[in-house]
């Protein structure tokens, strides 16, 4: 269903105008054991708490969702009405697979899951966010955390 | 995500995208990254499918393991709730015309998959659903925005309320136990409710006023590329 093909016209011509920046720079780690590997996940869906303040429609910063934090109060505050929101409404696994995650490491899959995981505005500019995303790879070192998966909506 | 994805690299993180257009991830080429073919909004495929949600999880961490360099790699199986489910009973309205009356059916269906799965998704706008379902009827019938909180705008308070309203509206007709598909919930939410009938006629609305702030709601933020008309 995400195949560009698949859409309504109007949302294929927006995603097949939209600018996206190019990098050059190339930087790739190495690769490595996945079983070495502590995982943390970071979404764009503008995840939050139930108590938290809301997300803003072009906000940069990003939110902290602890791994144990409960399912029931995890919300999903994106500004598009562009993507399905029926999948979170029954499982939130299908956005932001904490729990599949979790299994990963119980078998011995990857080493170890982050004590916290992430979720930015995914509507808001690129650059914009990049400060916060050095932030948050200062953040990800200082707690042993080596990879990330990053998950759209 | 695969521009986070480039920082987050050149910061000494090894990464992976789960990426949902194929086209963005040719053209931003993330370091690693396993495209799946599921519908926007659904990342790691069907709902309450932990088997099927693993196995996509898994082949993408895998990449950080064998990848050298740059690389695109297809998830080759579809989503198996992208079809059509011919055993979901969609709720049954009646003809009401307000949304609080319409709200006020489906309240058993709700509060039933409230109970099935502990959680609501239903809470972002932080009111009650019945002050919603009366600050929508005000909008609709008297173009009246209603102040229900004092730290945003009306205008994000009524897009807010949508949220929660369609969710609301959603988690009531998943009730069923046989799980339709997303297809099946938004024709039945934007084809067969009155919530879903007075919002495709409040964009029109909307986009005719003269405040630019209401045109660029009712233009963007209130009904999806597929139900626009």
């Amino acid at each position: 269903m995400a195949r560009l093909t698949e859409m309504a016209a109007t949302q294929r011509e927006s995603l097949e105008s939209l600018v996206c920046p190019e990098f050059s720079s190339g930087a790739f780690v190495p690769p490595g054991p996945l079983k070495q590997r502590s995982v943390a996940l970071i979404s764009s869906a503008g995840l939050m708490k139930r108590k938290d303040e809301n997300v803003h429609g072009n906000s940069a910063d990003y939110r902290t969702i602890e791994h144990s934090w409960p399912e029931r109060d995890l919300l999903i505050n994106h500004i598009s009405v562009n993507f399905d929101r029926t999948a979170f409404a029954e499982d939130t696994n299908s956005v932001f697979p904490r729990a599949i995650l979790g299994q990963l490491a119980e078998d011995g899959i990857i080493k170890k899951v982050s004590a916290k995981h992430y979720s930015f505005m995914g509507a808001t500019a690129p650059e914009k966010l990049r400060p916060e995303v050095e932030k948050l790879a200062q953040e990800l070192t200082g707690d042993g955390i080596d990879t990330a998966c990053l998950l759209p909506v | 995500m695969s521009a986070i994805a480039h920082w987050l690299e050149q910061a000494g993180i090894n990464t992976v995208v789960i990426g949902l257009v194929k086209l963005h991830l040719e053209k931003m080429t993330p370091p690693r990254a396993l495209w799946v073919p599921f519908e926007l909004g659904r990342p790691m495929g069907p709902p309450a499918n932990p088997d099927f949600q693993r196995e996509v999880l898994h082949q993408a961490l895998k990449l950080v393991e064998k990848a050298e360099s740059t690389t695109l790699v297809d998830f080759e199986n579809d989503d198996p709730r992208s079809e059509a489910n011919l055993e979901w009973n969609a709720p049954d309205l009646e003809n009401h015309s307000t949304i609080a009356d319409e709200c006020n059916q489906l309240k058993p269906l709700y509060q039933r998959h409230c109970v099935d799965k502990s959680r609501t998704s239903v809470g972002v706008a932080k009111t009650p659903v019945t002050e919603l379902a009366a600050l929508f009827d005000g909008v609709y019938t008297q173009n009246s925005f209603k102040k229900l909180r004092d730290d945003i705008s009306e205008r994000l308070m009524f897009r807010l309320a949508l949220d929660d309203l369609k969710a609301y509206y959603i988690e009531a007709a998943l009730a069923d136990l046989n799980p339709p598909s997303s297809r099946q919930l938004h024709d039945w939410l934007w084809g067969s409710t009155l919530l879903g009938q007075q919002m495709r006629e409040l964009r029109h609305r909307f986009m005719d006023s003269s405040d630019v702030k209401i045109t660029d709601l009712g233009t963007k933020f209130i009904v999806p590329h597929a139900w626009r008309d």
